[in-house]
């Protein structure tokens, strides 16, 4: 495209700049020849955020992702149309959809506070889950220090530790399972695509099966004792992890003579509790102004009955 | 040779679909306030705490159909049966002439965690029931219980029988151990006195997690890959934004009340084998003797059929009846067809009981 061109669509109005990348698409070979379109879509969310009520403007940026990706992956194969190699394609496919599964794990399971960003931004490798050498470093930390250290100090190092060996086990155990299902799922999009009856020529029916063939070995995985117990074990360490944190900044606030959550939690349990005797008494008080009641009722009677007799 | 042969100039025009409707959703979105959702106009009868009971009147209200209590379910927010007035539970059943009481649960805060599962039923619903029969002037009420609302309202019908006229029960799980209850399943190992330790409340945004991680792809992959086709026009992003409102709108659980649910139904399955008890007080099936009406969703992939199903045979209902309906957890309310077929099953079941018998067949 020529410098001038370029010039002048960078500084048109940005909508207008999207539609002419899209109608000028279709008469390109390769991508290169365009605008980056990352860019224009980032620079779409960026105008979105600002018009946009919040809601909205999250549903913008998942579809400007989803538009980056998409149209990322469909440059990659028109540009490798001529040489298109099956085998390549389930090669890239899986490479793919691992990087797709470890950040949705590492989303999911984000270690709590500062922790999380560090280990995710150092030391994740989704084969090994967190690398293992650190958390010898660590280990090898707690067990050298000094013996003056303060013995509360000393338990918390190896208490953290133990924690964290206990989660990274058990994530890279559950990557595992992800991992499995990719390569189970690309088995199955594989025979699917050679058993059906037409030519798949189109992304739209490459996805409607990678999307059926995937739900079906997850559901078959999901469904083993041996995923359930995974899970729970992610669910369980990550959570312990999440509580040694609070545990020990409470510990802290304790100290500074500041009130935490586990003294509000205290009284919100003993207020709980008062509420549900003063339901108690209350049902009690009704139930004996109820009986007082017919009581009286039954006294009248009485007292009509024998004024009647002779 | 391989059946994968993707064409150059397909993948062009589909990347040139996919973003130009992405610029075209970028337009409706521009044009759409923020979404209206539950926009049918009710009186507050009563509030306790956080919990309302709302009174929807019928304009012209039916002389033989009697009135109905909605119990949705604690888990998301019970505006999903009036999600827009075009696809609108509560507005259907109103044009059929029926009064409708609708709890709200509200959204608990740290000062609520620990309300129990006493609290919700003996309590909450119980005062709810009452002021539904002094308002309707009736001594029992017709109760309908949606998905966990369900499950919470054949435990009340057990202990106060003596207050409910008619029971619905709609996509209610009552055997939590079915093979196919998945959910169930990935509930199984998890130490949930740890998760009320760690959490208080549990986070409704971590409940919503664990429903999409049900079908991760066709709830992630795939629904993201059709917003743009979603959005483009305008009363289907208005639709699509209110569902999602509404799956986002996700209250958190009052902690003691979930880890009560999650092991007494959920890991120990106790409803089903006479072995509850809420307060003390025992909670067997059989103490139901209601005319009562179980419909299920066929395609239900959070309450599986098989889990609805178990309750057939359970309760001692003078009348049972079964209802399936081709649709999903979800599109059971908001689906035109299934939405109609479900608010006719619904009135049916609220007609005088030799009506009831002609009308009503079982599936």
């Amino acid at each position: 495209m020529a410098a001038i061109e370029m010039e002048q669509m960078v500084t048109e109005d940005l909508n207008a700049t999207i539609r002419r990348w899209l109608s000028l698409f279709s008469e390109h070979s390769t991508s290169a020849e365009l605008p980056d379109w990352s860019d224009l879509m980032l620079n779409l969310q960026q105008q979105g955020w600002k018009e946009l009520p919040d809601h909205h403007a999250e549903l913008l940026a998942v579809m400007t992702q989803e538009s980056i990706e998409f149209t990322r992956f469909a440059g990659q194969l028109i540009e490798k149309q001529e040489q298109l190699e099956v085998l390549s394609f389930y090669q890239d496919f899986q490479k793919h959809i691992n990087r797709l599964s470890d950040d949705m794990i590492l989303k999911r399971w984000l270690l709590p506070e500062q922790l999380g960003g560090l280990l995710k931004t150092r030391f994740w490798d989704s084969s090994t889950g967190i690398e293992l050498p650190w958390l010898k470093i660590l280990d090898a930390f707690t067990s050298a220090m000094p013996n003056n250290t303060p013995f509360f100090q000393q338990s918390s190092a190896r208490e953290i530790t133990q924690l964290l060996t206990l989660h990274q086990q058990a994530l890279q155990e559950y990557a595992q399972h992800y991992s499995s299902i990719n390569t189970q799922a690309i088995q199955h999009l594989s025979t699917a695509i050679e058993e059906s009856e037409q030519q798949i020529a189109s992304l739209r029916e490459l996805h409607r099966l990678w999307v059926d063939a995937y739900e079906l070995c997850y559901a078959e995985r999901i469904a083993t004792q041996e995923y359930q117990l995974s899970h729970g074990r992610i669910t369980n360490t990550f959570m312990q992890l999440k509580l040694w944190f609070q545990e020990h900044r409470n510990r802290y606030l304790s100290q500074l003579g500041i009130a935490s959550e586990a003294s509000l939690n205290l009284a919100f349990e003993k207020i709980h509790s008062l509420t549900k005797q003063v339901r108690h008494l209350e049902k009690q008080h009704q139930e004996t102004l109820k009986l007082s009641n017919e009581f009286e009722r039954i006294k009248q009677q009485l007292a009509e009955s024998k004024e009647l007799k002779p | 040779m391989s059946k994968l042969r993707l064409d150059a100039q397909i993948l062009k025009q589909e990347v040139q679909d996919f973003n130009a409707q992405l610029v075209a959703s970028y337009q409706v979105l521009k044009e759409i306030p923020p979404v209206n959702i539950g926009q049918t106009p009710a009186e507050t009868l009563l509030t306790l705490d956080k919990v309302s009971l709302r009174y929807y009147a019928p304009e012209h209200p039916s002389l033989v159909t009697a009135p109905l209590l909605i119990c949705y379910a604690l888990v998301n927010r019970p505006y999903m049966i009036d999600l827009t007035p075009q696809r609108s539970l509560l507005k259907t059943l109103l044009s059929k002439g029926v009064p409708v009481y609708l709890i709200d649960w509200g959204y608990p805060d740290a000062s609520d965690q620990h309300l129990d599962l006493d609290d919700y039923i003996n309590y909450y619903l119980d005062r709810c029931v009452d002021a539904a029969c002094q308002h309707s002037q009736r001594e029992k009420i017709n109760l309908m219980g949606i998905c966990q609302g369900g499950t919470f309202s054949l435990c009340y019908s057990a202990l106060h029988p003596e207050k409910v006229e008619r029971l619905i029960t709609l996509v209610t799980p009552v055997d939590f151990h079915t093979p196919d209850f998945v959910l169930s399943q990935l509930a199984k190992h998890i130490d949930v006195d740890l998760a009320v330790k760690t959490y208080g409340n549990i986070p409704g945004t971590i409940l919503n997690e664990t429903y999409q991680s049900l079908m991760p792809m066709r709830l992630g992959l795939q629904k993201n890959f059709d917003l743009p086709f979603s959005l483009a026009d305008k009363q289907q992003a208005v639709t699509f934004l209110s569902m999602e409102k509404w799956i986002q709108d996700s209250p958190d659980q009052a902690g003691k009340a979930f880890s009560e649910f999650i092991k007494d139904f959920f890991q120990q399955n106790k409803l089903i084998h006479d072995q509850l008890s809420i307060a003390g007080k025992a909670v067997r099936l059989a103490k139901i003797t209601q005319p009562l009406l179980n419909i299920y969703a066929s395609l239900d992939h959070l309450v599986p059929p098989s889990s609805s199903q178990a309750l057939q045979g359970k309760t001692n209902s003078q009348l049972y009846r079964e209802k399936s309906i081709h649709s999903g957890h979800i599109g059971i309310f908001v689906s035109s067809k299934p939405g109609n077929q479900l608010a006719d099953a619904i009135e049916n079941w609220l007609q005088p009981l030799d009506k009831i018998n002609a009308n009503q067949k079982p599936d």
